[in-house]
């Protein structure tokens, strides 16, 4: 029936009003008395409850009869309880002059008294409706608008007609035409709602109402607001304030399919693939943002809601299929009644301004907060213009913390061992030069192959990524990582371990006292005076790994538990990355509680979990390094930093371990620290702090087992010798706070002067270490030059075929040092992926004794074109003088020597019979990627040579054809070369990069379900109103 | 007890149980000690030169010995026979450890080569023995082979009338080698000798007259200096009076120059005995000179002081303090000196150098030509008692008689002649002090009387620790 026959000319609206109850028993009181004091009665009023468990059917029953309430189950959707409904209210017979309206209504809504009047007389005002809705507030405050008409935006987002939270005050009272209305309070033509067969089962709940809307208007129908009628709308479902049984999936997720799929059904057929890609995409990217505000359930929703859409195009094909039956319409038409396009990115643009805003006022405001306190409070003029006590004492007697800081920053800037101004690169003993640029460190963490030496594939350690990260952090100034971490470790780590020491001590003199001692602990000291970074860095870090595990302990809530001890695992990768020690600590304190669970029967399991989790976490963060360490002890026990820099020290006697000195050039006296020991011990007898004083006690224990594999292994023992000192220093703070009341109150005797006696001793610690750190004077680590060989053979590195330079007699004093230069020295982070090469070590070794052509072919082989010999050293200059194929280049430098190899050499060599005809090939740190020639005399026995260590990871292609790898055995890479000429192309590959990614999705998950996520409060907990 | 305080005890115990059970760290080992105490890698590869004679009708014997080296590690080296070469024909091999491959040449006067590559090239050692009998030159010289070295110092050189003296430069590898000579003079060093840069092409043999260089100078020290290559240098030496032969021998080259000299093998017998110092220090010394006899070390009586300017050579007649056993004289000072001493003894006269001789650290082995049974002159240059086994094998290298043992007391020189049992072909002689014992080999004979040098064996590579040292100075 075409629509423009309208039978309504004459005929009075009769109105079926239906309510569709599931679960509501809260509201439908109110629905039912706002419902008999309306002006305009419906005509008839039936009543569909859904399966309902909570009386709504009984309540529904007593109000309305019998014979008005209908109950189905549960599986009814709202579309199809309406039918019911109004099959029910088709059993009486209709007037003949009846002009059949059906109006309906949701259970957990309220109606203004005029709501039916106005919305008819908008009817009668234009006859062309079909459709015509309320305006919509919400329940129960009433003061703010939920809708004034529906419609959507091309990225399927419910656009309501008005902002979130917006009063009621009149802008919207206009009627005008829309897409759609609500389905609470819609009253809609009986025989359009026939037409159009009601909502589309397809839609259970949600959304249903626009896809009927966007039918209606496809079919040629009118819909229109009105917003004289007004309603009340809890919308229990939507908010979650009552469950969703009917359809599969959360209240949100099924409000955002029945959207996509409202769109991709009703849109114009050539728009659908379009239009499936967008909302794809932007579903896609609103998941994205949503894992960025912290909310990964709602991220979640989208995912799921475009999925579900989009594996069933065969639902969407039938619907628009039925659809096509009704259409009546061009889909122009409806058009003007969607969306405009920017819609979506208004309320974009509008959150983000809104941010913006706020952070801005955030900050305003705390500057306009602390005049305030200075101005408030009435004041006589005169004191106005008072200066504020001000002048150096006082500013000291404020903040001590500042003041101790402040020294050591002095100290360490002027007389800390480590010159911190000047030229050339702070390196020396364990600390190599930083790289040339951050870059260099990224690179060096992300290539499979390591170009030092003669190569490697060990996997790069993770501290690089995080030096690499810290100096992208500092704009790039990588020498600015090393200056803080080396030159301001003391100051650093008294400030982290002052900042931690709130959580476990009150008084402020202990604090002070405890992150004192601790950043001038003479392992640390000394360490800096080593260069070795790792034990600095993990140090330094360290108080932020208790700080973060303590929280752990003390969570409230599973969740905060989870949250908490995440990030706790990601503090302890970092203290792990560069002292993986620590995580043997860590694992032996979590052992150690496990048992004393078991053992006694404490309350503590769910707590337990959070840490033994804490300590896998950081075997996962920190693959595949872990993988590497393997089962090798001296791999975990070893601090990072270049170890052979610094010579074998004398072993410390077990009782100077005990009181933290671990051995060393920069070794302070042992009697240093017996005050805080015996702080320790004699923290054991205040029974009040007795379990956190065992806590710390348990950490140093743990820490000295660790020591105790060390020594037995003969390696250094850096930050487990500063745990288990650093635990001596917790149990000693804690132990000492608050005791001068506790002492007080005692009656004079033993515990006095012992009190005393160990608060000298105690205090005497710290400044002993200061007075040591300075005295100590100047350690491993200075100011050197960079480069170590003569200019003309630094420029030769730099031409494509990547010479080598041996370079000999370099061994600071101890022994004959020698190594393989290939550019720029060694920098931080390289030591660890280097590996020891005897086939390198036994050449060098008949090098300098009685070297033979074959030695000098190995040169070759190694990429060797310049040897230098830097200290004079008669013998060796002697041997390699003696060497064939060898002669002498000049060094370019007094006593140094150097010698020019007579074969072609470089980072890839084409070989075709004799080594002397060799050709040498441009080639990179990661391979080869150049065109050659076909062999002459057919290019048989061709080989290409590589300067790099033969491995199983190297894969060469001539103009892709696979070449096969050189017979094993051999030291360096070599692959056989069809006769032929193309592109040939060497490269090295071992599953870094799944290793890196999965890496980096692994770190992010962490921090983003590490940070506190929007706090949701539960709605079913929300007080109801009056 | 309540809970908490037994977990304080406990703690306590625990602590300094742990303290007290400490394990001891295992034997200090970073990568330069562990290079220091780690054992020199073997000799794999050595080429033997053994010398021409200075006269093509000498009659000439040559042994070349894979000497017994004990209990050296040879690794995997593998036993490869060592080829002996004479120009380009072969003229036989040796296959096995103790083998020793005699030869007679009469009339031919090149050389050989032995080329090791492998086990046997540990302790390849070799002597060459020739009798001269024309007018021009009579008297028996004797010399052992010679390995290519950096740097040769033969202190005594001259060329005046009735003495000719001839350095002889082998470049035995496959590769070009240059050599520097400076000479040594009584006043200093002569600056204006063309002896630099002189080149050797491989395989090649010259022959430098030391007349050429320095003409009627009769005593000077001579450093050979291998700028590039491998070469091996020996300096024989003629003597005549009017027209009568007066002696030939070979200068055998000296120690390098060091603060202690010691010059052993010196003949006992009438004659004179001319000792020759050079100090390559920076300043004039004082030697103190001291006569290692058969009953120990005693300085001379009577005998002058011994004062050698910067960079020169003192020539010093030692008949009075020598002659009267066969001895050694110890040479210490505080500059580096390096010093000979010629003999010249016998009827006819015969003369026979002894120099400077190297401490035999990794011990000693001489091969024995056919026919010759020479005697041992081993002296102990410290003030410690040194004992020095003496071991006799035959040409298949097993052992012939006993071991011998000497007994010498600080400074004591003492002599032993190889035993006319058998057909000995080879005499090893170890200790365990042996950086404090030196020797010399005394051939006489009929012919005449020679004295070659006991140097060390050569069985391992003498290399410096190794460190990989990526961090650079």
């Amino acid at each position: 029936m075409s629509p423009s026959a309208r039978p309504s000319r004459g005929r009075r609206p009769f109105v079926t009003a239906v309510i569709v109850s599931h679960d509501g028993h809260r509201w439908l009181p109110r629905l039912i008395e706002s419902l008999e004091g309306s002006a305009r009665l419906p005509d008839r009023l039936v009543a569909v409850d859904t399966g309902s468990n909570d009386g709504s059917a009984d309540l529904l029953t007593a109000a309305l009869g019998r014979e008005a309430v209908v109950t189905t189950n549960w599986r009814t959707g709202f579309g199809a309880a309406v039918q019911l409904g109004l099959d029910r209210a088709d059993t009486a017979a209709l007037p003949d002059d009846a002009d059949p309206w059906v109006w309906v209504l949701h259970d957990d809504m309220a109606l203004d008294a005029g709501a039916l009047e106005q919305l008819l007389a908008a009817v009668d005002d234009d006859p062309e409706l079909d459709l015509v809705g309320p305006k919509v507030r919400e329940w129960p405050q009433r003061k703010r608008l939920l809708e004034v008409g529906l419609t959507i935006t091309g990225t399927a987002r419910r656009d309501r007609g008005v902002d979130a939270g917006e009063y009621d005050q009149g802008q919207h009272d206009h009627p005008h035409r829309t897409l759609a209305v609500g389905s609470a309070g819609l009253l809609v033509r009986r025989e359009v709602w026939d037409r159009l067969d009601g909502f589309d089962p397809a839609f259970k709940l949600f959304g249903d109402d626009l896809d009927f809307g966007w039918r209606a208007a496809r079919a040629g129908y009118h819909c229109a607001v009105c917003p004289e009628a007004v309603v009340y709308h809890v919308e229990a479902a939507a908010r979650g304030r009552r469950d969703v049984d009917v359809a599969y999936g959360r209240a949100a997720q099924l409000d955002r399919q029945h959207a996509l799929f409202t769109v991709l059904t009703n849109c114009h057929a050539a728009a659908v693939p379009f239009a499936a890609v967008r909302l794809l995409l932007g579903s896609v990217l609103r998941a994205l943002g949503m894992l960025l505000i912290r909310d990964p359930v709602r991220a979640l929703d989208e995912l799921l809601a475009v999925v579900s859409v989009l594996l069933r195009p065969d639902l969407v094909l039938a619907a628009r299929a039925r659809r096509r039956s009704t259409a009546s319409v061009p889909a122009s038409t409806v058009r003007p009644l969607l969306a405009p396009w920017w819609a979506p990115y208004r309320r974009g643009l509008d959150s983000v301004g809104q941010v913006l805003s706020e952070g801005y006022e955030a900050v305003a405001q705390r500057r306009t907060g602390s005049r305030a306190v200075v101005e408030s409070g009435p004041a006589a003029e005169e004191s106005e213009n008072l200066d504020p006590d001000s002048g150096l004492v006082a500013w000291l007697v404020r903040n001590p913390v500042s003041a101790v800081i402040g020294l050591l920053v002095l100290v360490a800037l002027f007389a800390g061992g480590v010159d911190l101004f000047g030229g050339g690169v702070l390196r020396g003993g364990a600390l190599l030069s930083a790289p040339p640029g951050v870059g260099d460190w990224w690179r060096l963490y992300i290539e499979s192959w390591h170009p030092v030496a003669t190569g490697s594939d060990v996997p790069a350690p993770p501290y690089v990524a995080l030096l690499a990260t810290l100096g992208t952090l500092l704009v790039g100034q990588e020498w600015l990582v090393v200056l803080l971490l080396v030159g301001m470790a003391v100051p650093l780590t008294t400030l982290f371990a002052y900042l931690v020491s709130r959580r476990f001590v009150d008084a402020w003199p202990v604090r002070i006292w405890a992150a004192a001692s601790y950043g001038l602990l003479p392992v640390l000291t000394g360490a800096v005076g080593q260069g070795r970074l790792g034990t600095i860095a993990a140090t330094m870090f360290a108080p932020l790994g208790v700080w973060a595990v303590a929280r752990t302990v003390d969570a409230a809530t599973p969740e905060q538990r989870f949250r908490r001890g995440l990030v706790a695992g990601i503090v302890l990768s970092v203290v792990v990355a560069f002292a993986p020690a620590a995580w043997l600590v860590a694992a032996l304190v979590v052992v150690g509680l496990l048992v004393l669970v078991v053992a006694s029967g404490f309350a503590s399991g769910p707590a337990l979990s959070g840490l033994v989790a804490v300590v896998a976490l950081p075997l996962l963060l920190l693959l595949p390094w872990t993988l590497h360490l393997g089962l090798d002890p001296a791999r975990w026990l070893t601090d990072a930093g270049f170890a052979g820099g610094v010579e074998p020290l004398p072993t410390p006697s077990p009782w100077a371990l005990g009181l933290g000195r671990p051995g060393g050039p920069a070794d302070a006296p042992a009697w240093l620290s017996i005050g805080v020991l015996l702080g320790a011990v004699v923290a054991l007898a205040r029974a009040d702090r007795r379990r956190a004083v065992l806590a710390a006690w348990g950490v140093g224990l743990a820490a000295l087992a660790v020591v105790m594999l060390q020594r037995s292994e003969g390696i250094w023992p850096g930050l487990t010798v500063v745990v288990l000192h650093g635990a001596a220093i917790a149990a000693t703070a804690i132990g000492a706070d608050g005791v001068l009341g506790r002492l007080g109150d005692a009656s004079f005797g033993w515990r006095q002067p012992l009190a005393v006696l160990v608060a000298v001793a105690a205090t005497l610690a710290p400044v002993l270490g200061l007075g040591w750190w300075v005295a100590a004077g100047d350690g491993l680590v200075q100011r050197r030059e960079p480069v170590d060989i003569p200019a003309f053979m630094a420029d030769g590195q730099l031409d494509a075929g990547q010479p080598r330079t041996l370079v000999l007699g370099t061994g600071q004093g101890v022994g004959f040092g020698y190594h393989l230069s290939r550019g720029p020295g060694m920098f931080i982070g390289q030591d660890a992926v280097v590996e020891p090469d005897t086939g390198l070590s036994t050449l060098v070794g008949r090098l300098v004794t009685d070297p033979s052509a074959r030695d000098v072919a190995d040169l070759a082989d190694a990429g060797v074109t310049y040897i230098v010999l830097r200290e004079a050293d008669d013998d060796v200059a002697s041997a390699i003088d003696a060497a064939p194929g060898v002669e002498r280049a000049s060094a370019g430098e007094s006593g140094a020597a150097a010698w020019r190899v007579g074969l072609p050499a470089g980072g890839a060599r084409l070989v075709s019979g004799r080594l002397t005809d060799a050709k040498v090939l441009p080639s990179s740190a990661g391979g080869v990627d150049t065109d050659i020639d076909s062999g002459v005399d057919g290019g048989k026995d061709r080989r290409v040579l590589l300067a790099e260590r033969s491995g199983p990871g190297w894969r060469a292609t001539l103009g892709g054809a696979e070449l096969e790898a050189g017979s094993s055995g051999e030291w360096t890479q070599s692959f056989a070369v069809p006769a032929g000429g193309g592109r040939l192309e060497v490269s090295h590959g071992n599953g870094r990069g799944w290793w890196l990614t999965g890496q980096i999705l692994l770190v992010v998950l962490a921090v983003v379900f590490a940070a506190p996520s929007q706090s949701r409060p539960d709605p079913r907990r929300l007080d109801e109103d009056v | 007890m309540r809970t908490s305080d037994l977990l304080a005890g406990a703690a306590l115990v625990l602590a300094v149980g742990g303290l007290a059970v400490m394990p001891d760290p295992p034997p200090t080992e970073s990568a330069s000690s562990a290079a220091a105490t780690a054992p020199d890698p073997p000799v794999d590869r050595a080429e033997l030169v053994c010398s021409r004679m200075p006269d093509q009708d000498a009659d000439t014997a040559t042994a070349v010995a894979a000497a017994p080296v004990g209990d050296l590690d040879l690794g995997d080296l593998e036993t490869q026979p060592v080829p002996l070469l004479r120009g380009e024909s072969e003229l036989g091999e040796i296959t096995k450890r103790g083998q020793v491959w005699r030869s007679r040449a009469d009339g031919l006067a090149a050389g050989l080569l032995a080329r090791a590559d492998g086990a046997l090239a540990a302790g390849l050692t070799g002597t060459t023995a020739g009798t001269m009998t024309t007018e021009r030159r009579r008297g028996l010289a004797a010399i052992a082979c010679s390995t290519p070295a950096p740097e040769w110092w033969f202190v005594g050189v001259g060329s005046t009338a009735g003495r000719t003296g001839n350095l002889v430069l082998t470049n035995p590898s496959s590769g070009p080698a240059v050599v520097d000579l400076t000479f040594f003079g009584p006043k200093g060093e002569l600056e204006d000798v063309e002896g630099n840069q002189i080149g050797l092409q491989p395989g090649e043999q010259r022959v430098l007259p030391m007349n050429d260089f320095v003409p009627g100078v009769s005593n000077v020290a001579l450093q050979v200096r291998t700028r590039q290559g491998h070469v091996t240098a020996e300096l024989s030496d003629t003597y005549v009076e009017g027209l009568q032969a007066a002696g030939v021998d070979y200068l055998a080259a000296a120690a390098a120059p060091a603060r202690k000299a010691v010059v052993t093998g010196i003949s006992n017998g009438p004659g004179g005995r001319a000792l020759s110092v050079v100090n390559t220090g920076s300043s004039e010394t004082v030697v103190d000179v001291e006569v290692m006899g058969g009953s120990g070390a005693f300085a001379p009586t009577d005998f002058d002081v011994l004062q050698v300017p910067a960079h020169s050579v003192v020539l010093r007649d030692v008949s009075d303090i020598t002659g009267d056993q066969v001895s050694g004289l110890r040479l210490t000072a505080d500059q580096p000196i390096s010093a000979s001493v010629r003999a010249r003894a016998g009827d006819p006269v015969d003369v026979s150098y002894s120099a400077a001789a190297e401490p035999l650290t990794t011990g000693a082995a001489v091969a024995l030509p056919e026919g010759r049974r020479p005697t041992l002159v081993l002296s102990a240059t410290g003030t410690s008692a040194v004992t020095a086994d003496i071991r006799v094998y035959d040409s298949a290298g097993k052992a012939l008689g006993e071991r011998k043992r000497l007994q010498l007391s600080g400074g004591q020189t003492d002599t032993w002649s190889v035993p006319d049992r058998g057909d000995p072909a080879a005499v090893v002689v170890t200790s365990a002090q042996g950086d404090q014992l030196v020797g010399a080999v005394r051939w006489t004979g009929d012919d005449g009387a020679s004295t070659t040098a006991l140097a060390p064996l050569r069985t391992v590579l003498d290399q410096p620790p190794l460190v990989y040292d990526p961090a650079g100075p």
